[in-house]
């Protein structure tokens, strides 16, 4: 009975140790993570610096019957591959559908310093309308972005399917193949007939991205531009196409551009700020509660280990807000083992041997710890509802700290309590901050 | 030695949380509340500057420039990382309107300063935009005040049933009250210390709700508990009692969360990072409010009406 009491001691020990460096380390080789550590969690764009903004649909006036849901969503999927064409891959799009908008944060790319986040989010925004526009002999002499985009609309961005590049094995050089959709194919049979040996434009809005000649008349789905594109070119003229059209332009309405570096020193004065109060906390619990504040001084370390552990392997992006959370979870972590460790220590001076003092403490606190933490995960899952960005953030990891320390404080420190008794000195009475005899003082 | 008597002192309670509440509500009928520029609609621009600047110039020159009120303070925040941190002196301009500025007043803003000789750096990484219009700002206070709203409800719900022993239903509404109570404390201390509302404190006032509500349960809780125990006993004496018996574990976990919060408070305060700074604050005015209410008036307003309640039922028997 000893002895297994205090293997279990010895147990939650190693338990909690791993835990903790698991937290700090990590487990895996570098490109093949298993277990995600401290230095991956995902900090937000308020750490990290980036643009933070709020775009809603700017449908022409007299607009009628969109589903606007519908149009919101397709124009996500295609600001992504527009920012994944750009290489920015680390950046979320969210469609807001309660509120018809959509909710977008782009960190900043490395070394970043010339950037117009107006600019860009402009950019990003833009319809793109997709025309295939008839073009003067005269006109298609100019430089591409000067032709004018007057002529007759040929095709537009709803009849196409995709674009492509491919090498044309004898020049070497790259063409773009292009695809329409079955709609496209009369339109297209009757202009391409028409103007063989005349040009159609491609445009962008009213920008003309590329001036073909037609060789001949085109009756199929399947066509292609040839040239002397290099693949670069190439791709880029077919990302245009491909990604050409949102199907509503989009406005900013909110954009906020966050500096990297303040950000940064906010982070490392932050967790400054926690290891600091980690450690006043674990001092005041040890002066005031003798060997049980060690004990939940374990405990506590197992409680931000496992927040670290969650954070780092679920992707949530921690905000400042949210590190606000966590240190606040902290200090409420610590609630639950003071409410026990009271119980225990009413329950010792009323004159319970420690064994039965410790098992009555833990029944007695378990229901006024339950019914207040329930109350703060109300709170908790309220605030990740309704609230937006950092807000969210911090439901999250008030949540998550409440619900773990629940979890520590009845399971780690419990075990922790109940074996320690295996060693001999633990059952003095001293340790527990009640006076020898058990009698009130 | 005579222990304090929480319930028969109950009046000086009561009469301190009033007159505090009372002086906010002046306060805010003569000063108003400060909007942050968030909730208000507009745009912020953050410039670094060389050296310290004349904010209020600054203010004059833009806004003959802009033609429209300009708001602007100049902040010496930390920048950079580990080691090489250094002061930063950012320059921050306001304009609170119903439009957020254009590309183009934005570049006004830049090319004025420079015309007018402020040592800016426009091509600093430190540099930040925020430009919000007012209905964005409108939609996350109505959204903070909703979630007020809501997490009430859903507390007084469970309350009354997890309490149902302390006549639930008017326990569930002291427990709110005394959460209230606290929000308007908050409220009362941004009113009077003028800094302005922003989401910040909204995620501060939600916090708030969570802890104070906790520390009033543990008191409901003993009082359930003792209600079994101590049923000869008057429902004061038992009030009393249980206040006393969670006293040291009220000290210790409000000791404990206030020295973690007023930590973050400090180093923030030291390193001049507002957002965390008007956070940890507002944190530790709550953290104060919330456990004297929890101590003085959740469990004595209960036991108040319980009296009051018990009166009109005698009277009305006669």
């Amino acid at each position: 009975m000893k002895d297994n009491r205090a293997f279990k001691f010895f147990a939650m020990l190693v338990i909690i140790a791993l835990l903790c460096c698991l937290a700090f380390f990590g487990l895996g080789p570098e490109n093949a993570r298993i277990i995600k550590g401290a230095n991956e969690i995902r900090t937000g764009i308020d750490i990290r610096g980036g643009i933070s903004a709020i775009m809603v649909p700017d449908y022409p006036e007299g607009t009628q019957g969109r589903n606007v849901a519908e149009d919101l969503a397709s124009a996500r999927s295609i600001m992504e591959l527009r920012l994944d064409a750009q290489g920015i891959f680390d950046k979320s799009i969210n469609v807001d559908a309660t509120n018809n908008r959509i909710i977008i944060d782009i960190p900043w790319a490395q070394n970043e310093t010339e950037f117009d986040p107006r600019k860009a989010l402009n950019e990003l925004g833009s319809t793109g309308r997709l025309t295939f526009r008839e073009v003067s002999d005269a006109d298609a002499m100019l430089p591409l972005d000067q032709i004018p985009a007057t002529g007759n609309i040929i095709l537009d961005g709803e009849d196409m399917k995709t674009a492509s590049q491919s090498q044309n094995p004898e020049t070497g050089y790259y063409n773009v193949d292009l695809e329409l959709k079955e709609s496209g194919i009369e339109k297209f049979a009757e202009a391409t007939g028409r103007l063989v040996g005349h040009y159609i434009g491609i445009f962008i809005d009213d920008k003309c991205i590329s001036c073909p000649r037609v060789n001949s008349r085109i009756n199929t789905t399947k066509f292609y531009i040839e040239g002397s594109f290099t693949l670069e070119e190439a791709k880029a003229l077919a990302d245009k196409i491909r990604f050409g059209a949102l199907p509503v332009a989009l406005r900013p309405v909110s954009v906020d551009a966050i500096s990297a570096q303040l950000g940064q020193g906010a982070l490392d004065i932050a967790i400054k700020a926690g290891i600091v109060a980690f450690v006043l906390i674990c001092l005041y619990m040890i002066v005031y509660y003798r060997l049980p504040g060690v004990l939940a001084s374990l405990a506590l370390s197992a409680l931000v280990a496992l927040q670290i552990l969650f954070l780092a392997n679920t992707g949530v992006s921690i905000t400042l807000p949210g590190i606000g959370g966590i240190i606040l979870s902290m200090g409420m972590g610590v609630d639950a083992n003071v409410i026990i460790f009271e119980r225990i220590k009413e329950e010792l001076r009323s004159g319970k041997t420690i064994r039965a003092s410790v098992e009555a403490g833990f029944k007695r606190a378990f229901v006024a710890i339950m019914d207040s933490n329930v109350t703060t995960i109300i709170v908790a899952v309220v605030l990740y509802i309704l609230g937006t960005g950092p807000v969210k953030g911090f439901g999250v990891t008030l949540g998550l700290g409440v619900l773990l320390s629940f979890i520590t404080a009845v399971f780690f420190t419990k075990t922790l309590l109940k074996s320690v008794s295996a060693f001999g000195f633990a059952r003095n009475r001293k340790f527990y901050g009640v006076r020898e005899g058990g009698a009130e003082a | 030695m005579t222990r304090f008597d929480f319930v028969k002192n109950r009046k000086i309670f009561f009469t301190i949380s009033g007159v505090l509440l009372l002086i906010f509500l002046v306060l805010y009928l003569i000063n108003g509340a400060v909007l942050d520029i968030t909730f208000r609609g507009g745009t912020r621009m953050s410039i670094e500057c060389e050296q310290m600047v004349d904010a209020n110039l600054a203010a004059v020159r833009l806004e003959a420039a802009l033609n429209k009120k300009v708001n602007t303070s100049v902040m010496e925040t930390v920048s950079g990382s580990q080691g090489t941190a250094k002061k930063t002196i950012m320059l921050r301009i306001d304009v609170a309107s119903q439009t957020p500025l254009t590309p183009d007043e934005e570049q006004l803003v830049r090319d004025t300063l420079v015309k007018e000789g402020f040592p800016v750096i426009l091509d600093s990484p430190n540099n930040e935009v925020v430009s919000i219009e007012p209905s964005i700002g409108k939609e996350t206070l109505g959204k903070g005040l909703l979630a007020v709203l809501i997490s009430s409800v859903l507390i007084l719900i469970y309350v009354a049933w997890r309490f149902s022993i302390m006549s639930g239903f008017s326990a569930a509404v002291c427990a709110v009250i005394a959460l209230l109570h606290d929000c308007a404390v908050m409220l009362g201390v941004y009113v009077a210390f003028r800094l302005p509302f922003n989401d910040v404190f909204i995620a501060a006032i939600l916090t708030i709700i969570g802890y104070s509500i906790n520390d009033t349960i543990i008191v409901y809780d003993r009082i359930r508990e003792n209600a079994k125990v101590m049923q000869k006993s008057e429902i004061g004496t038992i009030v009393n009692v249980s206040i006393w018996q969670t006293l040291s574990r009220t000290i210790n976990t409000t000791l404990t969360t206030l020295l973690s919060v007023a930590v973050l408070y400090i180093f923030s305060a030291a390193n001049n990072i507002t957002s965390l700074k008007g956070f940890s604050f507002s944190l530790i005015i709550g953290c104060i409010s919330g456990t004297y209410s929890s101590v003085f008036i959740a469990a004595n307003l209960w036991h108040w009406l319980r009296t009051i309640r018990l009166k009109a039922k005698t009277a009305s028997a006669k």
